[in-house]
């Protein structure tokens, strides 16, 4: 709003005392003296003065009889037979205590958002692989679709660290303290070699590529050397050892898809994953014929394909996203 | 200490509370009523701002322990039931426009009709944005006709704190109507041109 008097500091309150008849007889001279000083001064005042007026021109109707209301007000409250205090008190409590509780928690979340030993910090690889550096200079490569995750005071006095999907992990040797890598079934403790892990749903996978590591599903140990493995079955809840027959399970990592004399179906196993792709195979006696070649992961999956197709003299057949091998 | 504070202190029982509570009640009902009205402008809204305040002195009365007085207490809880109530309308504020000026839409055939509505209207906004202390004290004085003393009685203060609230509730008043004020200045006139 606009206001005409910027050069004035009217004294309001002496002022409106003048006008509500507040003012003593001194205080009403002084007013009367500042209004008949200057135009501005009474144009000022007679402001307020109107000011005065038209706020009172809100219509307030009679209001309600206070009898009448004081029965309506024991109504909304005569539910209550004793001192409703207790009752409500009890309710308050669980308020009281619903809110500490919430307070409580957010509280923890604030400090474990902010306090950077206590921060979980996430690393997700989306639609490509990625490479990642641990603060103690442990190499991590993450598979597309995969996540990383570890406490802010990693290295502290444990690495452990835990996977969702598949990663190779290279990890600078420590003495006293050992490397954790934790999934949904397995716990892998090593002290520094490198494996990779695979992670699947019912699944997981470890390959162990140098040195040694200790894995445990909580339940039984195995202890692998190198080019060992250890699968875990979701579905028989059972840790076993295998031994290692292909380095397909690196594609990610090397970028190439090397087989030596693997059985196709792994290599289908291999590319239906790293290319998000439904192959099947309709004839056993095809999935286990051996390959020995390369394949780049740059590569268009037909491309790969229509080698296999030729070498094999296999149809290869799409139906929807579906592709058979027969 | 005021006249009910007293009271509540010395509390013993559920009686006690009861018949407390209603003089509290009876004596203090037509004055929030009032002040309720001057926000929501509706004369059951105000009934249910001012009920709803005292509901919520009944919950702890016995146990509250009020530092000021308890008449300003009740005309802050009124005024932040009022508060929350037009938040609420907010949302709705289709509905809002409708009810607000639901009692004093002027007729079509009511001379100055529009601008009357548009004075109503920069009254209740200049109105609103008066503090919630500033705010009693002017619906004291204005609307309850109270003198300084007895709204410094009443709600504890001393009298130079009513007269410096008083002076600031009217400076902001007048600034903000003072868009306003020739219009106000022309409607005076008509009105004495053609008294109704």
């Amino acid at each position: 709003m606009t206001d005409h008097y910027p050069q004035i500091t009217p004294p309001d309150d002496l002022l409106v005392k003048h006008l509500l008849g507040e003012g003593s007889p001194e205080e009403d001279r002084l007013a009367l003296e500042w209004i008949t000083a200057t135009p501005d001064h009474a144009r000022y005042f007679s402001e307020l003065q109107k000011t005065w007026q038209h706020s009172g021109d809100l219509e307030i109707p009679e209001s309600p009889d206070e009898d009448e209301a004081w029965k309506r007000f024991r109504t909304l409250v005569s539910a209550e037979s004793t001192p409703p205090s207790r009752v409500i008190s009890f309710r308050k409590w669980l308020q009281v205590a619903a809110a500490v509780v919430v307070l409580l928690g957010a509280g923890w979340l604030v400090i474990k958002q902010w306090d950077p030993l206590h921060r979980t910090i996430t690393l997700s690889a989306a639609n490509q692989v990625r490479q990642v550096t641990l603060p103690d200079g442990s190499q991590v490569t993450l598979n597309a679709h995969s996540t990383l995750s570890y406490p802010g005071n990693y290295g502290a006095k444990t690495r452990t660290v835990r996977i969702q999907g598949e990663g190779f992990f290279d990890i600078v040797p420590q003495k006293n303290r050992p490397f954790v890598a934790e999934t949904n079934h397995l716990t892998v403790t090593v002290l520094g070699t490198s494996f990779n892990i695979h992670d699947r749903k019912h699944s997981t996978e470890v390959v162990v590529e140098t040195g040694r590591v200790e894995v445990t599903d909580g339940k039984s140990a195995l202890y692998l050397g190198a080019h060992e493995k250890a699968v875990f079955s979701g579905d028989k809840r059972q840790l076993e050892k295998q031994s290692v027959h292909s380095d397909l399970y690196n594609y990610y990592r090397t970028g190439t898809f090397q087989c030596n004399k693997t059985p196709l179906r792994e290599l289908i196993a291999t590319l239906n994953e790293a290319y998000q792709a439904h192959i099947t195979i309709e004839n056993a006696s095809v999935g286990a014929l051996p390959i020995t070649t390369t394949f780049r992961y740059d590569q268009p999956l037909d491309s790969i394909l229509a080698i296999i197709s030729q070498t094999f003299q296999v149809t290869i057949s799409q139906k929807g996203n579906r592709i058979i091998v027969q | 200490m005021g006249p009910f504070d007293k009271k509540i202190a010395t509390r013993t029982g559920p009686a006690g509370k009861e018949g407390d509570f209603e003089q509290v009640f009876k004596s203090h009902f037509k004055a929030l009523h009032a002040y309720a009205f001057t926000f929501v402008k509706d004369r059951d809204l105000a009934e249910d701002m001012v009920q709803a305040a005292f509901c919520k002195l009944w919950e702890k009365f016995g146990d509250l322990e009020i530092r000021s007085s308890l008449t300003a207490y009740l005309y802050r809880s009124v005024y932040h039931e009022c508060l929350n109530h037009l938040k609420h309308l907010k949302v709705r504020e289709a509905h809002v426009s409708h009810t607000r000026h639901r009692q004093h839409t002027p007729t079509d055939d009511d001379p100055g009709g529009l601008e009357a509505k548009e004075l109503a209207e920069a009254i209740h906004h200049a109105l609103m944005s008066l503090p919630e202390g500033c705010r009693t004290i002017f619906q004291m004085s204005r609307f309850e006709s109270l003198k300084y003393q007895e709204i410094a009685d009443r709600l504890q203060l001393s009298v130079k704190t009513v007269e410096n609230q008083m002076g600031k509730a009217l400076k902001i008043l007048r600034s903000r109507l003072a868009a306003h004020l020739p219009l106000i200045l022309v409607l005076t006139l008509l009105y004495f041109a053609n008294p109704a």
